[in-house]
């Protein structure tokens, strides 16, 4: 009988103590895996200063020299990169060190906002401008004394459109476009050479029905052209019509007009008009890299995908066409990722250092290249464009030539986008539903799933501005 | 120990016991579902610390949404044919495999299995078997001379594809849950039956069919209460629940409203809404099993 009693506390005991396992803030929840920086025996040898007109010093002491750790959380991704200049980072500040934790990607956005409000969270962290509705209530704002505007928006794109409510919480350290991949193999077959690739969707759009290949019963075996799982291409059609996407209030989206029905029309054309595409295909780059789809329309991160898992795929890459290649105002649109963002509840030791480490990062050019060839994107910094790291890669290169002709629409929330691809992309590509009534259903649908979001479209401050025709 | 004292201390023991139990479920589900149902009224973000008092601005919002009233209407499409099935093909297997002499355990088990494998695992594998292009749902079709289908990239058929998956996993559970039924009938019936000259078909309807019928009300209202949830395929299978929303349910809706448009009062209503349906069909399953 006490027997059984024990049992029953301890049973007890362990449920207590199984049921509250869960409890505790997020920061906690994942093991910190402790990456001690290497530390470098203080050396009095002047370091150089460098930078271009933004410029670093790596002289001056961080936080009076106490040792400083700052939480740095990124995803598994990102921890090699962050991890390695992390490090480079300390070697010139010894008391500066990093203590990582890694998340993985999905669950970054939903730990750290929660994290970091509990104070016990990330003093650094990875960002991406698409959750500054969530995350610049929580950051620290670039100051100007280390950041002055101006040297800011003389070595980096786009500084004027991440300006918020008159601070700058972040500069992109390269941006990404949309491009069309082709498969040079199979364009060789096709007799087709790179004088042949097309600068206008007029030409395009007979380029694909020559490389589209169909079996006996009219199924497509080979696409001449996928933009599966990438519809949201209806937004660079807008954009090289000289269209917003949103209207003069910065916050309504706009479908009601002859481009957005050119744009839609030019897509349903494409794959149902000329049989070119299928909307039962698989996503555009797995077609492409099994070699079912001739051309793709994807971005600049494809690329790499395509080197880490099919690297024998023989590709190359085009600018995206145009309907006038003699008169366009924009490519498509673009968008960035970040330097890393600075918790504003970090005391203000570690606020210093990470400050301080995000103006290395902005001004370290190597530290800058080798971000923008790991994530496929071309360099922000206008300095950095023709890096030959840059130019021998044909997706870098690409869009590196296009970048000054795309758009930044801002930080408009994700479900804009995966609202087009539903109601236009899909509807259109594979529903087959004509383009006018599509375009009717998004008109309905995309601003009932824009309700409520706090956000205003910075497409107006694009540097192409005076050349939209819609004004 | 003297009598007194031990019931005593069995008492502290069993309060103890059931009062932490108490404090558990208040910890982590009664006060989240006040809280939640607090932030249904509310313009509700948590990652920014925001809680605005709206009054039924997200009620009149969700209600009037055209998306989720196609998510509320897949829903229960999906959760009426899904559980039909469930229990229909489930009475037929158990049926048939009771019939069965040596072989019971063989087919139980094989029907089985996949209950017990994970929905995120099976539905991965059944993206593939929908594949348009490469996969064996369409080249079994085109064997018997048919034209491939679009499955999970037809907005007609994607849909159908998922309770298909849902129907394929799921029947093994009901028809164990039958088994056992059947297993439970008097043999004292069918031998008044095989006197009466009753067939297979006439015992089913006459004895069988009756006798399982508080079994068929366990295993229709487990079904809804679970299919009325119905996320991880949805998930797994789709592109954000296309094409077109066709695959849109509720819960996936809550899921998106909350942790990817970060309109937390939305989810919540959301979350009351399926909660309110799940407990009119308890009530229902409540009142039907007092009849039988």
């Amino acid at each position: 009988m006490k027997m059984k009693k024990i049992c029953g506390m301890l049973l007890v005991v362990v449920l207590a103590a199984g049921s509250l396992a869960g409890c505790g803030s997020g920061a906690k929840q994942e093991e910190p895996v402790k990456k001690d920086a290497a530390k470098q025996e203080d050396s009095k040898e002047k370091l150089e200063v460098f930078g271009d007109n933004l410029k670093y010093d790596p002289n001056v002491e961080i936080a009076g020299g106490e040792d400083v750790t700052l939480n740095f959380w990124v995803p598994a991704a990102w921890e090699e990169y962050y991890t390695k200049w992390s490090s480079e980072y300390s070697k010139i500040h010894p008391n500066v060190s990093f203590e990582f934790t890694i998340t993985s990607f999905d669950d970054h956005w939903k730990k750290v906002p929660m994290a970091i409000q509990s104070k016990s969270g990330p003093d650094i962290f990875w960002m991406h401008n698409s959750v500054n509705e969530i995350m610049l209530p929580h950051m620290e704002a670039l100051p100007e004394d280390k950041f002055p505007i101006d040297q800011v928006k003389a070595d980096f794109r786009n500084v004027e459109a991440n300006i918020v409510d008159g601070k700058l919480y972040y500069v992109d350290m390269g941006l990404m476009t949309g491009v069309i991949f082709y498969n040079k193999d199979i364009w060789e077959e096709a007799g087709l050479t790179d004088a042949d690739i097309p600068k206008n969707w007029d030409d395009f759009r007979e380029i694909a029905k020559q490389l589209t290949v169909k079996d006996d019963k009219g199924n497509i075996q080979v696409a001449g052209f996928n933009t599966n799982n990438a519809e949201y291409i209806w937004v660079d059609l807008m954009y090289q019509q000289g269209k917003w996407l949103f209207g003069p209030d910065e916050e309504t989206p706009v479908f009601e007009s002859k481009e957005a029905l050119n744009a839609a029309q030019l897509m349903y054309d494409i794959y149902n008009t000329d049989g070119s595409g299928s909307g039962t295909q698989p996503k555009g780059e797995e077609a492409f890299a099994n070699g079912k789809a001739a051309m793709i329309y994807c971005w600049g991160w494809a690329s790499n995908y395509f080197k880490s898992n099919f690297p024998d795929l023989n590709y190359g890459a085009f600018a995206l066409p145009v309907f006038d290649e003699n008169s366009f105002p924009a490519y498509g649109r673009t968008n960035g990722d970040v330097s890393v963002g600075v918790s504003k509840y970090a005391d203000d030791a570690k606020k210093e250092a990470a400050l301080d480490f995000v103006l290395y990062q902005m001004c370290n050019d190597d530290m800058i290249i080798e971000y923008d060839v790991f994530d496929g994107m071309a360099p922000s910094k206008y300095s950095l464009s023709d890096h030959p790291s840059i130019q021998e890669e044909p997706v870098l290169k690409v869009e590196a030539e296009m970048l000054d002709k795309s758009i930044w629409p801002g930080a408009v929330p994700d479900n804009y986008f995966s609202d087009i691809q539903k109601y236009i992309g899909q509807s259109i590509l594979v529903n087959k539903t004509e383009p006018a009534k599509a375009l009717e259903e998004a008109a309905k649908m995309v601003p009932e799933g824009l309700k409520g979001r706090n956000f205003k479209t910075v497409e107006r401050k694009a540097a192409v501005a005076d050349e939209m025709s819609d004004q | 120990m003297k009598p007194n004292k031990k019931i005593t201390s069995q008492k502290v023991m069993i309060t103890g016991t059931l009062g932490l139990m108490a404090v558990f479920y208040l910890a982590f589900m009664i006060i989240p579902i006040i809280y939640a149902f607090v932030g249904s009224f509310c313009n509700w973000n948590p990652m920014i610390g925001q809680m605005d008092f709206v009054g039924l601005e997200n009620y009149k919002t969700m209600l009037g949404s055209t998306a989720f009233q196609k998510a509320l209407v897949n829903t229960l499409v999906f959760t009426v044919v899904v559980t039909l099935f469930r229990v229909v093909l489930g009475m037929l297997l158990a049926v048939l495999i009771d019939s069965l002499g040596f072989l019971k355990s063989f087919f139980r088990t094989v029907y089985f299995l996949p209950v017990v494998a994970s929905m995120v695992a099976i539905s991965l594998v059944w993206v593939w078997i929908f594949e348009p292009t490469s996969g064996i749902a369409n080249q079994i079709l085109g064997f018997f001379g048919g034209q491939g289908l679009g499955w999970l990239k037809d907005q007609h058929l994607a849909l159908p594809s998922i309770m298909i998956t849902t129907i394929w996993k799921d029947v093994g559970f009901s028809m164990v849950f039958y088994l056992a039924g059947l297993s439970n009938i008097s043999t004292s019936l069918y031998e008044a039956a095989d006197v009466d000259g009753a067939n297979m078909i006439q015992k089913f309807f006459k004895i069988q069919l009756p006798m399982l019928s508080s079994t068929t009300v366990l295993i229709s209202v487990t079904g809804i209460i679970s299919n009325l949830q119905m996320f991880d395929q949805v998930f797994m299978m789709t592109e954000k629940a296309g094409p077109n929303n066709a695959t849109l349910t509720a819960v996936y809706m809550l899921y998106d409203e909350a942790f990817v448009n970060y309109r937390f009062g939305n989810a919540a209503v959301i979350a009351f809404v399926i909660f309110l349906i799940t407990l009119a069909f308890s009530v229902i399953q409540m009142k039907t099993e007092k009849k039988i």
